[in-house]
């Protein structure tokens, strides 16, 4: 692992993105002091898009997206680690916001809420609704547990101190890693907050998840990461 | 039909809200032709605070939010009306793109989506899971019957077209007249859309609306306007 300074590391999280990867990457360099594309095995021109617009490309593990934070949090060499997806679902311009109250020193973790801040993915069919309500039942049993007031336990736009994202330990390799973070902060003492941040309709692609499908795995994480 | 040149007239619904109802007033008059406040018998000094901040004051019969709503409806002298509640939860400034696709023909019924838009009263505890899970599965049903894709039908911030709003028979006396207004819309063969609005925190006092006393009736309000 390498010497941190200060500064912001935007890290976005690829797999065949070659639509919308240049227009990410684009947009995210002004914000960030340093950019990480860390990819999950590409078919595409992904890695080459990214790497010819002067962001620094990493191949995860292949495993899944947890697989792909994990070689964030190794590589990352700012003090705030900032995750983003590259499907221009989330906006760039949220990232400021969400570093600084890890910059001021008053949060560890600062996760992106689409509850506050909306969403053009959230609603309308049966899939969404499931894949809500579940996410709400997690959020909710997260914050029974722990005391606190989170609304949207899973959204992967959020930002990190990298000094405490390398000091708890992450098992997961897929989506439930985002709840894995935010349950291990919690259970470390850190403290964890949320800013407003919309959800914009995805460029090009659909969601990974195949909600009925993973179901058990996110419950199976939730109950894991509850008692232990 | 382009209804360009028609007046807006802004209904606020409210009931002992002395404290919010003068800036809520004054937030709406640059955008309303007409400013109502149309009162669920007040005990406190609403009627007077309302009056003296320039809007004209009307007195529903004291049976719910759904009362007030057809009173407005009786009331109303613009061709569109919009509905928002006193508490300051509803932004005055998303009411020219509410009304906007009625004064361009294109919708009759345009409903403010918390969903898209983003809420600060939705999330976190389990009265609040309850009441958005309950409403995305009302507003999902509604979305399979008729064939459109809301996001948020029980929003009260809202605009309709005056004539259709008269032409559709609302009898519900609560909140569920929400709802309803949404059905009898999509049963009338009228267009219905939405766009984004953010729900703020309540500046004064909490919601009426204790959502496990009251679950039935939006249960049996949907069926029956289901079926009917």
């Amino acid at each position: 692992m390498n010497e941190i300074k200060k500064g912001i590391t935007v890290a976005i999280m690829t797999r065949n993105e070659e639509a919308t990867v240049e227009n990410v990457v684009k947009s995210v360099l002004p914000y960030a002091d340093e950019t990480l594309v860390i990819d999950g095995h590409s078919t595409d021109r992904t890695r080459e898009i990214a790497q010819s617009l002067g962001a620094s490309v990493h191949l995860d593990g292949g495993q899944g997206k947890g697989d792909g934070i994990r070689k964030a949090i190794e590589v990352a060499g700012c003090d705030v680690l900032v995750f983003i997806d590259a499907d221009g679902s989330h906006d760039p311009a949220d990232i400021p916001a969400l570093a600084a109250p890890i910059q001021n020193g008053e949060a560890d973790l600062v996760v992106g809420s689409r509850w506050t801040g909306g969403s053009d993915e959230l609603g309308g069919d049966m899939g969404m609704f499931i894949r809500n309500t579940g996410s709400s039942i997690i959020t909710l049993t997260i914050n029974y547990r722990w005391g606190v007031k989170l609304t949207d336990s899973q959204n992967g736009f959020r930002a990190i101190s990298t000094s405490a994202a390398r000091s708890i330990t992450l098992t997961e390799n897929i989506f439930t890693i985002e709840q894995e973070i935010i349950m291990k902060c919690l259970r470390a003492g850190m403290k964890v907050t949320e800013i407003p941040t919309h959800e914009h309709k995805r460029q090009s692609g659909q969601s990974q998840i195949v909600v009925w499908k993973v179901s058990h795995k996110y419950l199976w994480c939730l109950i894991k990461n509850l008692v232990k | 039909m382009n209804r360009e040149g028609e007046k807006i007239s802004v209904a606020i619904l409210a009931r002992n809200e002395q404290d919010s109802i003068g800036r809520v007033i004054e937030g709406v008059q640059p955008v309303a032709d007409e400013v109502l406040v149309i009162d669920g018998n007040s005990t406190d000094s609403t009627v007077e605070a309302a009056e003296s901040a320039g809007a004209k004051v009307y007195a529903d019969q004291g049976r719910g939010k759904g009362d007030g709503i057809r009173k407005a409806i009786e009331v109303a002298g613009g061709d569109v009306i919009v509905f928002m509640d006193a508490d300051g939860s509803h932004e005055p400034g998303d009411i020219p793109r509410m009304v906007a696709p009625i004064i361009a023909g294109e919708a009759d019924l345009v409903v403010g989506s918390r969903w898209t838009g983003g809420s600060d009263e939705l999330g976190g505890d389990v009265g609040m899971f309850i009441r958005s899970t309950g409403s995305s599965f009302i507003t999902l049903v509604i979305n399979y019957r008729w064939d459109v894709r809301l996001t948020d039908v029980e929003n009260g911030f809202r605009a309709i077209a005056r004539d259709v709003a008269r032409s559709i028979d609302l009898v519900e006396h609560g909140f569920t007249i929400e709802q309803e207004m949404v059905m009898k819309c999509l049963k009338g063969g009228y267009k219905v859309t939405e766009v984004p609005t953010h729900e703020y925190r309540r500046q004064a006092g909490s919601s009426d609306l204790a959502v496990w006393r009251v679950l039935h009736k939006f249960a049996w309000n949907l069926v029956k306007n289901l079926v009917r």
